[in-house]
């Protein structure tokens, strides 16, 4: 039987996202920047995202030794490659045409967990284990990163916090005035979908792992006991919404910061402790570019009951491609990147905990960026493969449901040639389709269109009010099935009233969005394309949040207008330049609920 | 193999050498060329021992590289890893030893201690399984107790580690306390420093792996005690090689120069330590015999299902 980790980890592995801050799952093309002379021969590396900028560094360094095995040069180049569709692909076979370039002989995911999973999937299919020989490049654990007012308002850093704490704040109708802060309004919670992050999947256990007051791996009676069940459901309760990557969260919050309402986005966010050092530079996605830190740092929380770590293994794989000369360069290459103390101190300047036990752990992890080296005070264990497939499953049970629409554009120009001789309303259609697996039935959905005057003067029709998709999955499928393209874009008024219909139903005990995929720039009438007026409409609700996650689709949509919305909205801008790569990219956005 | 081995060496005075078919033979016209050992000799140890023969290799003035168990042997190298790891019929001569030991984060000791009756033992450790540190007499935010051992089926210290708790585990599950469980001695103490006291509280090991972390573990804010069982099994560690010039590397393992390498490296040479062993290591206990075969597939099975 196949795991339902594993379906989702081949989800993962056909997924395109933008990279990010962090251990996430967010899949990346190969991007090798390190070119083969002529007559050497190639050690390809795929590394997680976070690690790319740093191996490829010391990747170059070893290359410039000209290290030849058996009288042949070699050379090591790197690829990124996230967690997950490393893991799908090795477990899969790698493809041969070359699009998620040369099968590697090092792998490097963020976890150790995910080269148990390539191993557990080649034992269900009777192949050997390949990803056993491996040595720590370096390691970061999953933490609560708080800004520091609120920490400080739960005692920290004297007290011990953990999850059971939040599920009391995120419980109290006070919210924050529970606290004497009723000035930050409820608790808001910020965690990615474990289906497409490692930050995610380690919050998820870490929460379960609390709940049922265990340190040892869980088991499938903790995972299925009820009271386990109504604390996770109270903690998940507070999640302004989720996501493939925790770099969404940290921009937000900074952007927020800058605009200086620090503690409105987010109350706290399950990252890893690198990412705390990154936000406090000013700089989430970890650019290297010169920044202003935030007026309101961020702390970490290690939760009292325990955490997990992202260990960051580096591989060389037993595979049949991976020959003598090739094997014994890899492993030379991690022997440099791991034993020589100067190359782990150079960990340590990315924000991770060096992997060479040699290397003390030193600034920047340190009490200035509100970071304890001597915690956690625990581990906790990744569960079996059968237990970890049943808590993702009990987790899309539990999770907090959303309430949302989607509003697709049908303009003239969706009718144009997209790819593979299809329309790009077409291949929208098809991503719209495939989405409707990833909600729960209780998940709310409507669906909207736009181009203009679709209905007298009025650009957006609602086709399908928002409710629950067990009633409405069949008419939104007919629906879609059935739309046809023509018209104008009218981008902004449709957007403000599919936003203005969440908010007059808005609901609590749900996330609330708006899913807008747009593939060009708004043409309405005269007045109807002032932009300011929509930005100012969505940031103007900050007790009732409406989230807006627009697709860029196609290389003609209108990136800043829509970068503008997600950010307004305190959402995220997805782009399918390409829109043959729409499904994927749609799949992404739904990660969000 | 194991027992002849020693044999050889508690009746042998100086030198340990047992030579097999097709190694050197002594004298003749290669005298004057055993008197050197080829520079290009290389001396290949298990990981656990690396920093001893880095040692040793600098005084013997050759190169020095880490063997796995399972590999095959250079044919210009000498290797030296536990009898029981090297390869079926090879014909080792020992060259040092370790105790197995028991060890842990010094905020753990006074604890052990009181819940212990003063002894850190493989009964205080089975006793320790499966409850909170807070039954312990340790402090709440330690979680529960925590164990770390190497996988008894991936090599002979794993195996004697594992042979030295067994006994004391009754009916006892450590599955649940089992919190590091790595594929070596070497790899259990380093995971141990770097993970911290949050994923191990106590390890059971070879005392030359801990010796290797000591240093690391004080860098990391942490001190590693040590607990010797009043009898328990040693780990011997033997040097095989065939090559030409293997034989007199073989024999120079076993010289005052070596053997003060190896001491200050953790690692007891056979005749015994040549100086002070780095602090904390002390007196160990009685050596038991080695596990006979019947033995060792009782605890490979006892490992498989109890872990």
């Amino acid at each position: 039987v196949r795991l339902r980790l594993l379906v989702l980890l081949a989800l993962v592995a056909s997924a395109c996202t933008f990279g990010g801050q962090g251990s996430d799952g967010g899949g990346l093309d190969p991007d090798a920047s390190i070119e083969v002379p002529g007559d050497c021969q190639e050690v390809p590396v795929h590394v997680s995202s976070e690690k790319v900028t740093l191996i490829t560094a010391l990747a170059e360094e070893f290359n410039a030794t000209n290290p030849e095995y058996d009288g042949t040069c070699v050379a090591v180049t790197v690829y990124r490659t996230a967690s997950g569709r490393g893991a799908a692909l090795l477990a899969e076979g790698w493809p041969e045409d070359g699009s998620a370039g040369p099968a590697p002989v090092l792998w490097s995911p963020a976890s150790s967990a995910w080269g148990a999973v390539v191993n557990e999937r080649l034992a269900q299919d009777g192949q050997p284990a390949i990803a056993t020989d491996f040595e720590r490049i370096m390691l970061t654990p999953l933490v609560l990163a708080m800004p520091r007012p609120m920490a400080e308002a739960l005692g920290w850093p004297e007290a011990e916090l953990g999850w059971a704490d939040i599920l009391e704040l995120a419980s109290n109708p006070e919210g924050w005035g529970s606290v004497g802060h009723p000035e930050w309004g409820a608790f808001r919670f910020g965690k990615t979908n474990p289906n497409f992050s490692t930050s995610g999947l380690s919050a998820t256990i870490a929460i379960y792992s609390a709940a049922a007051g265990s340190t040892a791996p869980l088991t499938l009676d903790q995972i299925a006991n009820p009271g386990v069940v109504e604390f996770v459901k109270g903690v998940e309760n507070a999640t302004v919404h989720y996501g493939d990557t925790t770099l969404t969260f940290l921009e937000n919050m900074l952007r927020e910061d800058q605009r200086g309402r620090p503690m409105r986005y987010a109350s706290a966010v399950a990252v890893e402790e690198v990412s705390v050092i990154a936000y406090n530079r000013g700089d989430p996605a970890d650019t290297g570019e010169a920044t202003t830190p935030p007026s309101v740092p961020l702390v970490a929380i290690y939760p009292k009951e325990g955490t997990l770590f992202s260990d960051n293994p580096a591989y060389v794989l037993d595979a049949p491609w991976v020959d003598e000369v090739a094997r014994q360069a890899a492993a030379e290459f991690r022997t440099f990147v791991v034993d020589d103390p100067e190359n782990q101190a150079r960990v340590l300047e990315f924000g991770f905990r060096p992997g060479n036990p040699a290397v003390a752990i030193g600034a920047p992890i340190d009490a200035s960026n509100g970071l304890d080296p001597t915690q956690p005070a625990t581990e906790l264990q990744v569960p079996e493969p059968a237990v970890l497939a049943a808590l993702i499953d009990s987790w899309e049970a539990n999770r907090k449901p959303a309430r949302v629409i989607m509003l697709l554009d049908v303009s003239g120009s969706m009718g144009e040639l997209g790819g593979e001789g299809r329309t790009k309303l077409d291949l929208a259609k098809e991503a719209v389709l495939a989405s409707l697996d990833q909600f729960k039935p209780e998940d709310e959905v409507g669906l909207w269109i736009f181009s203009t005057e679709l209905q007298g003067d009025q650009d957006y029709l609602e086709l399908v009010p928002p409710g629950p998709l067990t009633a409405n999955a069949g008419q939104i499928e007919q629906t879609v099935r059935g739309l046809v393209d023509g018209g104008g874009t009218g981008l902004y008024d449709s957007t403000a009233a599919a936003v203005q219909a969440v908010r007059e139903s808005f609901d609590q005990g749900r996330i609330n969005a708006v899913i807008l995929l747009s593939d060009g720039r708004c043409d309405d009438f005269e007045g109807q394309c002032e932009i300011d007026p929509l930005l100012e409409f969505l940031s103007s609700n900050e007790r009732d949040p409406v989230r807006v996650f627009p697709v860029a689709y196609g290389d003609d949509a209108d990136l800043d207008a829509l970068r503008a919305i997600a950010e307004s909205s305190q959402a995220r801008l997805y782009q399918a330049t390409d829109p043959t790569t729409i499904r994927q990219v749609f799949e992404q956005v739904v990660s969000n609920f | 193999l194991a027992g002849l081995v020693v044999g050889a060496v508690i009746l042998g005075v100086g030198f340990f050498v047992t030579r097999g078919p097709g190694q050197d033979t002594p004298g003749g016209s290669t005298t004057t060329t055993e008197a050197e050992i080829d520079s290009d000799v290389t001396l290949a140890c298990v990981e656990a021992i690396a920093p001893a023969c880095k040692g040793a290799a600098a005084v013997l003035g050759v190169a020095m590289t880490t063997w796995a168990p399972g590999s095959p042997v250079p044919e210009r190298g000498v290797v030296v890893a536990p009898v029981g790891d090297l390869p079926d019929g090879s014909s080792p001569t020992v060259v040092a030893e370790s105790p197995i030991v028991i060890a842990f984060w010094r905020t753990r000791l006074d604890p052990l201690v009181l819940s212990c009756d003063e002894s850190v033992d493989a009964a205080c450790v089975a006793g320790a399984l499966g409850r909170q540190w807070s039954e312990l007499n340790g402090a709440a935010d330690w979680g529960p107790f925590k164990l770390g051992l190497a996988d008894a089926t991936a090599g002979e210290p794993a195996l004697l580690a594992w042979s030295l708790l067994q006994p004391a585990l009754g009916s006892a599950d450590v599955a649940g306390g089992l919190r590091l469980r790595s594929g070596s001695d070497a790899s259990l103490m380093k995971d141990m420093v770097l993970f911290g006291d949050s994923r191990a509280d106590l390890v059971i090991t070879t005392e030359v792996a801990v010796a290797g972390q000591f240093e690391n573990a004080l860098s990391r804010d942490g001190r590693i005690e040590v607990s010797y069982p009043s009898q328990g099994p040693w780990v011997e560690y033997g040097a095989i090689g065939e090559g030409r010039g293997n034989g007199r590397l073989i024999e120079e393992l076993a010289s005052q120069a070596v053997a003060e390498a190896f001491t200050a490296a953790g690692l007891r040479p056979a005749a015994g330590p040549a100086g002070e062993l780095p602090e904390p290591l002390g007196e160990a206990g009685t050596k038991t015999p080695p596990p006979d075969d019947a033995t060792r597939g009782t605890l490979i099975s006892t490992w498989e299902d109890r872990t």
